[in-house]
């Protein structure tokens, strides 16, 4: 977005497609289209990076893309409904051919540039798995995928009803240029794969942290529980990044609401190291 | 020069009834004032200690209502730790605070048990200025008319002299209800529109103490938070129809505006209402539940059959 | 361009002309609550003798509520602040720094916010120095002074029978320039007078000892200092709504019909519920927690990110704060 460009007035994009992801039903992935080409040809992101979805009337929300920057013609978010949320329950009601606006991209992104030569380790918890799938589906992609050395996957959600993207779940599991573990805090009658918490899974796969950057992002408690197997790994706080998440208005760092410290997470995060992170936690922020 | 020595021995009485109160750990704190830190002014204080009482004063800026603390203060933590207890409080209160008080017991918001009332003599407070050049030693008009400067229902009785209660007859009031609806609506809109949203009000009244305020609601949103006329109206009157029945005319709430609203046309006009239409004066009619939570049979229906006569 | 002098008896002349050169003209009059920043008209009695508007001057270019947007079934699109020229007079040097904060913010390289930076190029900032600062002011101590022209655009010195003008930004020397057949040179008398008014001026102002309190606040984590500091805080936000350089803000949707509008309004990050989120955690749900953001965001973070500490020394928020919670306080005790 340049200086010139109105920060708060949205593009206008049309759902696409509705998938729902999880049993308990608060959980759909929305595939936009943007109405105006040009405003697709604006709209580059990169892997971290989130959007606003604004629905004019009701209000608007800061979403992480779940989509790769290449995958071209639609951009996808993965939202979870709350009951006294405005915003989740109008999306929620909505169907394919509805309009809604965006605006985007927005915030800083996972540093994948850096990352180019080394390991990747991707560890994700929950339902924010949404912008670690948009990172993989990118490192997966052609042309991408042989700048990296090993990547592995960790990704657990309660239970298997709870999994996000269960078909792409199964198909990375089956490529042998990943590893990709997928585990449930609770196994159910019909799921035959790993049951454990996911630092748990971590300690018990050991993944190396030669080399190697870790890419985390879950809920407060998982992330709690995560550091430190990753940190007796071998991870440095510098090498493990992760993501926040704060109630927003503006999204480019102006109304004073999403700030941790001196950073607003809207403009300086939502990715953070892990040593930020401990920074703030010092400080008691 | 005489008064001031009257308030110093008073001072001197509240100091050592907190102090005991203190030491014998009957209360963990006592609410009570201490100096502000501009001339003419005081600030609430929560003592702790024994030797925290030093610092408690009461003089004729002691004009805030330290009765909106209470709520807070009581309400219990989401997970409480297995040391939680009850806070037992002491609070400093003149006539009109100790109506709040025992306003906030009948509503539940505060256990009886767990406060210690302390009752201040009150001759009348001077509001802090909020002109930063100029600062006047007038008594408030509140003060002027009030109906209760000392009240039933305290725990400790600190002597002195206090104000004689003001015959309560509204006549500001009355004359302003004699106004034709256009002139009443100007007068009304010319006042109002100061507002600019801050909600210094609603945080000084002790009686709102709504865990989420309506204008806050947002399933439905009820006004939103813009100072534009309609929403200020909305939000004003909302607030004051909230407080019927329950308001005591303290003036916390015209203290606490910068703008220097005249919130006592509203006040006044809840407390004139409470009076005429239920017979209830908040915290000195010992009613059992607030007027406007209850509803008997013969009350009175008037602003529905006929809106515009009493 | 070198300072100009108008004789007092000629400020309502000066006045009407900037009437026929702008579309709105305002300035300090006095109304039966005392002086008040209001539009002037040819008739207008501007009143000088007063310590500052209650009011802070951010308002006129970031209002507690503007319409941003319009939307309805084709889309949004976006509410222009009126296409006027605007002049101010009789603004502190206080609020003209809050302006150049205020500046930094909501104009930068990488977002710009066109509703604030179209006002802003559309005013002319006409700031008068303060002859006689209120009890509360302490702007000496935290980088302004009560003849500081950050921010403004003129700069005026009441010398009660004559004003001295200095132009401070290109716009203000225009202004000057066009309206120059008013002026005459000042008096090397006026001269020394408006000199000696200064330094009377910045003598009078109380001090604070602040400078330290951003180096100071990145040790402050103590917990019970922010419990002490906060325990009779109201979480009202009358310090947030009548501070120069508060600028959190929030949108708001109004419905109208299939269509409507996006309105801001002021925000207060001493609401309780400023940082709650739809999952009802709230990061900032402890008044200590929220004392200690308005604080830090002032005089540490606004340090680290812009090198300044977002403080006027107005003392807006110590007249008003229904707790007397006084800034000036809350400094000491941080730099302790």
């Amino acid at each position: 977005m340049s200086a010139t460009i109105n920060p708060y007035v949205p593009a206008r994009v049309q759902i696409e497609k509705v998938t729902l992801e999880n049993d308990e039903k608060d959980l759909k992935t929305f595939r936009f289209a943007f109405c105006d080409k040009q405003d697709e040809a604006k709209f580059n992101h990169e892997c971290g990076q989130f959007a606003m979805l604004s629905i004019a009337g009701v209000g608007e929300i800061p979403i992480g893309i779940a989509s790769s920057p290449l995958d071209k013609g639609y951009v996808e978010f993965t939202v979870k409904r709350y009951p006294t949320g405005l915003v989740t329950s109008a999306l929620h009601d909505m169907s394919e051919g509805d309009i809604i606006g965006l605006r985007g991209p927005l915030g800083n992104s996972f540093p994948l540039e850096s990352l180019k030569g080394k390991n990747i380790l991707i560890v994700g918890g929950g339902f924010a798995f949404t912008t670690l799938r948009a990172t993989i589906r990118y490192l997966l992609s052609d042309g991408i995928r042989n700048q990296y050395k090993n990547i592995t996957i960790l990704y657990g959600a309660r239970s298997p009803g709870e999994l996000l993207y269960k078909a792409e779940l199964e198909a990375w599991q089956k490529r042998s240029d990943i590893t990709t573990i997928v585990t449930v805090d609770k196994g159910d009658y019909a799921w035959k794969g790993r049951v454990g918490l996911v630092p748990v899974v971590l300690k018990e796969i050991a993944p190396s942290a030669a080399d190697a950057v870790c890419i985390v992002c879950g809920p407060p408690i998982m992330l709690k529980f995560t550091m430190p197997p990753l940190m007796e790994l071998g991870f440095s706080p510098n090498n493990i990044l992760t993501s926040l998440e704060r109630k927003m208005t503006c999204g480019v760092g102006k109304c004073g609401r999403c700030n941790v410290g001196s950073k607003y997470v809207c403009k300086d995060g939502p990715v953070f190291p892990y040593s930020k992170i401990k920074e703030f936690e010092d400080r008691g922020l | 020069m005489a008064r001031e020595h009257k308030m110093q021995n008073t001072e001197k009485k509240l100091r050592e009834t907190a102090k005991k109160l203190l030491a014998d750990h009957t209360v963990d704190c006592v609410i009570g004032f201490k100096d502000g830190s501009r001339p003419k002014s005081s600030r609430p204080f929560f003592a702790r200690n024994p030797q925290d009482v030093e610092k408690l004063v009461w003089n004729m800026y002691c004009a805030a209502n330290l009765a909106t603390f209470l709520p807070k203060l009581f309400e219990k933590p989401q997970r409480p730790n297995k040391d939680y207890k009850t806070p037992r409080i002491g609070i400093v209160v003149k006539g009109c605070d100790g109506r709040s008080v025992l306003g906030l017991v009948k509503e539940k918001q505060v256990p009886r048990e767990n406060i210690v009332i302390i009752g201040m003599p009150c001759t009348g407070m001077v509001p802090a200025s909020k002109n930063e050049k100029s600062s006047s030693e007038e008594i408030a008009r509140a003060c002027v008319e009030c109906v209760s400067p000392t009240i039933k229902g305290i725990d400790i009785v600190i002597d002195g002299e206090s104000r004689k209660p003001a015959r309560a007859d509204y006549a500001r009031i009355k004359k302003f209800e004699s106004k034709p609806a256009e002139e009443r609506w100007k007068l009304f809109v010319e006042e109002i529109s100061k507002c600019i949203r801050c909600n210094a009000c609603r945080e000084a009244c002790p009686n709102c103490y709504c865990k989420v305020c309506f204008a806050d609601q947002k399933k439905p949103a009820w006004v939103s938070p813009a100072n534009v006329l309609s929403e200020t109206v909305v939000f004003h009157l909302g607030r004051m129809f909230h407080q019927a029945g329950r308001c005591v005319e303290c003036d916390a709430c015209v203290n606490a505006c910068p703008m220097g609203i005249d919130l006592r046309l509203f006040t006044q006009k809840l407390a004139s209402d409470a009076k005429d239409l239920f017979g209830s004066v908040p915290g000195v009619t010992d009613d059992a539940v607030p007027a406007l939570n209850t509803f008997m049979q013969d009350d009175s229906e008037c602003f529905i059959t006929d809106p515009e006569e009493k | 361009m070198p300072s100009v002098a108008l004789d007092s008896k000629n400020l309502k002349s000066f006045v009407a002309s900037t009437l026929k050169q702008a579309e709105r003209v305002r300035g300090p009059v006095k109304d039966k609550t005392g002086t008040v920043l209001a539009d002037l008209s040819a008739k207008s009695e501007l009143a000088f003798d007063f310590a500052n508007f209650k009011l802070p001057i951010k308002r006129e270019f970031f209002p507690q509520c503007e319409v941003i947007s319009r939307f309805d079934a084709t889309g949004s699109r976006a509410e222009s602040p009126a296409d006027e020229a605007v002049v101010i007079f009789g603004v502190r040097p206080c609020d003209t720094l809050s302006l150049s904060f205020l500046d930094k913010v909501f104009v930068d390289e990488q977002y710009s916010d066109p509703y604030y930076q179209k006002r802003r190029d559309n005013t002319l900032v006409v700031s008068m120095a303060c002859n006689s600062p209120a009890a509360t002011c302490f702007c000496t101590s935290i980088g302004g002074s009560p003849n500081s022209t950050k921010g403004s655009d003129v700069m005026m010195f009441n010398l009660g029978n004559s004003f001295v003008l200095e132009s401070v930004s290109k716009k203000g020397e225009a202004f000057l320039k066009k309206n120059q057949k008013m002026f005459r040179d000042p008096t090397p008398k006026e001269l020394q007078k408006r000199k000696q008014q200064e330094e009377a001026a910045e003598k009078q102002v109380g001090k604070v000892n602040a400078s330290a309190t951003p180096a100071s606040l990145l040790k402050k984590n103590d917990s019970a200092l922010w419990d002490e500091i906060a325990e009779t805080c109201l979480s009202c936000g009358a310090c947030t709504f009548l501070c120069p350089t508060c600028h959190c803000f929030d949108f708001y949707d109004e419905k109208q019909g299939d269509g409507g509008t996006r309105v801001r309004v002021h925000d207060a990050c001493m609401f309780a519920t400023f940082t709650r989120e739809a999952s009802g955690h709230n990061p900032r749900g402890l008044k200590r927690d929220r004392m200690r953001q308005r604080i830090m965001h002032k005089f540490s973070y606004a340090a680290e990110n812009f090198n300044e500490m977002f403080c006027v020394g107005c003392g807006r928020c110590i007249v008003n704060c229904p707790s007397n919670i006084d800034i000036r306080e809350t400094i000491t005790k941080v730099n302790a």
